[in-house]
């Protein structure tokens, strides 16, 4: 959080003064590049990047606070992402995501890897293995800071339908880790 | 390979649905999990693991998260240089830069087409339409140097005409004795004065002559005062004359200057029939 000097840094910002933007990009470019490794996995560098352009073209326009400016720019990173899985659908040669996950999983299990050393990009792969609506659900709300309303706004759903989605992407999770939990013990009885 | 990949994948989601089912949660513990404020040793039973996954998930920036920093204030100095009037509204009272030059390119545009009317009208136009294109050169400050070319051959066409003594076709005016014609009126009128040549007194020229002495009485005299004057000129009797009264030679015509007026027939090659 920028917290009370947002309204200044944001101000700064649309006057054109880079270090105050770059205030604003420390602040939200980690939970933006780690809701598009959820998102979008392989294309999430790139993906943050185009974030930033309209952001940096829209700023000029955005009015509010510092919680609305967290939702505003995951906005423009979940449009990124919605429209690489469009053109992704369209390539020919691109893996199925079934492979995908398959060769995810296989050597290095990121549920085992996470609770082992608490890796940040372990978590993440975890978080991606999910269905992809609760796997959004659940980044927005951890990674973006975003609460329920501003969630149900960005994907375009009712904010009970955000709240169940959560919920089963929790327990998923859960279920996940403590099965993990068991293989491991498993393997080093 | 993949056979076997799969076969893990499979093992886990045995082993998943084996294990016990986690309770479900309640909102206020899934909103504390959800925003990373549930220390897992706090959490319900089979949620530990997810306090830790998503306190990881959501743990302090790395240095390679960070990297782009440099190319995205670059981007935002770019954006920012080009489009600041958009981008501040501080500055929106100011007349942009590119509204400027959008101003001087209509006011251009407008001479331009202006002109053009001009020059088409100048030919083409008659009445009321002429009128308006001569005011418009007045108003734009267009200068047009052709009308000032062509009366400045004018005087000295006039003059070679007038100096000519067979040249003039009036009656009773004849040469102009007190021009250019003088000193060979003079001249003649010395050469056969002494009465030998009475009856020429009468004729166009000497009686121009007379006019210009004041009297045929005064042309000895007249004409005595044109010798001597003369003779002063006749000291520099290698210099080239005037510009006044030089006649037009046709190398001072701009060598463009008469095709555009005359059409292609005048100005194009020698036909071969």
């Amino acid at each position: 959080m920028i917290g009370a000097s947002f309204p200044t840094v944001l101000a700064a910002a649309q006057d054109g003064d880079t270090q105050a933007f770059a205030v604003l990009w420390r602040e939200l470019q980690p939970g933006v590049l780690r809701y598009l490794r959820v998102a979008a996995s392989e294309a999430a560098e790139d993906l943050a990047a185009d974030t930033w352009v309209s952001v940096i073209r829209g700023l000029g326009r955005f009015q509010g606070d510092e919680q609305q400016f967290r939702a505003w720019v995951f906005t423009a990173a979940r449009h990124r992402a919605v429209d690489w899985h469009r053109w992704a659908a369209r390539q020919p040669s691109r893996l199925l995501p079934s492979q995908v996950l398959v060769d995810r999983a296989a050597p290095d299990d990121p549920a085992a890897e996470a609770l082992e050393a608490q890796s940040t990009r372990a978590a993440l792969a975890l978080i991606a293995e999910l269905p992809r609506d609760q796997a959004e659900v659940v980044a927005l709300r951890v990674l973006g800071g975003l609460e329920v309303a501003e969630v149900a706004r960005i994907v375009g759903k009712r904010p009970g339908a955000v709240r169940v989605l959560a919920h089963r992407g929790l327990r998923r999770l859960a279920r996940r880790l403590e099965a993990a939990g068991l293989a491991e013990r498993r393997v080093t009885q | 390979m993949s056979h076997e990949n799969a076969l893990a994948g499979e093992m886990r989601r045995l082993l998943a649905s084996l294990g016990s089912t986690p309770p479900p949660l309640d909102q206020v513990t899934a909103d504390q999990l959800l925003a990373g404020r549930l220390n897992p040793a706090d959490a319900p039973p089979g949620y530990a693991a997810v306090a830790r996954l998503l306190a990881a998930a959501a743990a302090p920036p790395g240095q390679e998260e960070l990297a782009g920093e440099h190319r995205a204030v670059a981007e935002f100095a770019a954006v920012t240089r080009s489009t600041s009037p958009t981008l501040t509204s501080r500055r929106a009272g100011m007349p942009s830069k590119r509204f400027r030059v959008k101003a001087i390119a209509v006011a251009v545009a407008a001479v331009m087409t202006v002109g053009g009317i001009a020059a088409a009208a100048t030919d083409r136009l008659p009445g009321s339409a002429r009128r308006v294109a001569d005011e418009v050169p007045a108003t734009t400050h267009a200068s047009v140097p052709a009308t000032q070319g062509g009366t400045a051959t004018r005087p000295g066409a006039a003059g070679s005409t007038a100096g000519s003594p067979t040249g003039g076709q009036k009656a009773g005016t004849g040469p102009d004795a007190a021009g250019a014609a003088r000193d060979g009126l003079c001249r003649a009128w010395l050469a056969g004065k002494g009465g030998d040549n009475g009856e020429r007194d009468d004729s166009t020229a000497f009686q121009a002559l007379a006019r210009a002495a004041g009297g045929a009485a005064n042309i000895a005299a007249w004409c005595k005062a044109s010798t001597a004057s003369q003779a002063d000129r006749g000291r520099r009797p290698d210099e080239p004359p005037g510009p006044r009264t030089s006649p037009p030679s046709s190398g001072a015509t701009p060598p463009g200057g008469g095709n555009g007026q005359g059409g292609g027939g005048q100005g194009g090659p020698p036909t071969t029939g």
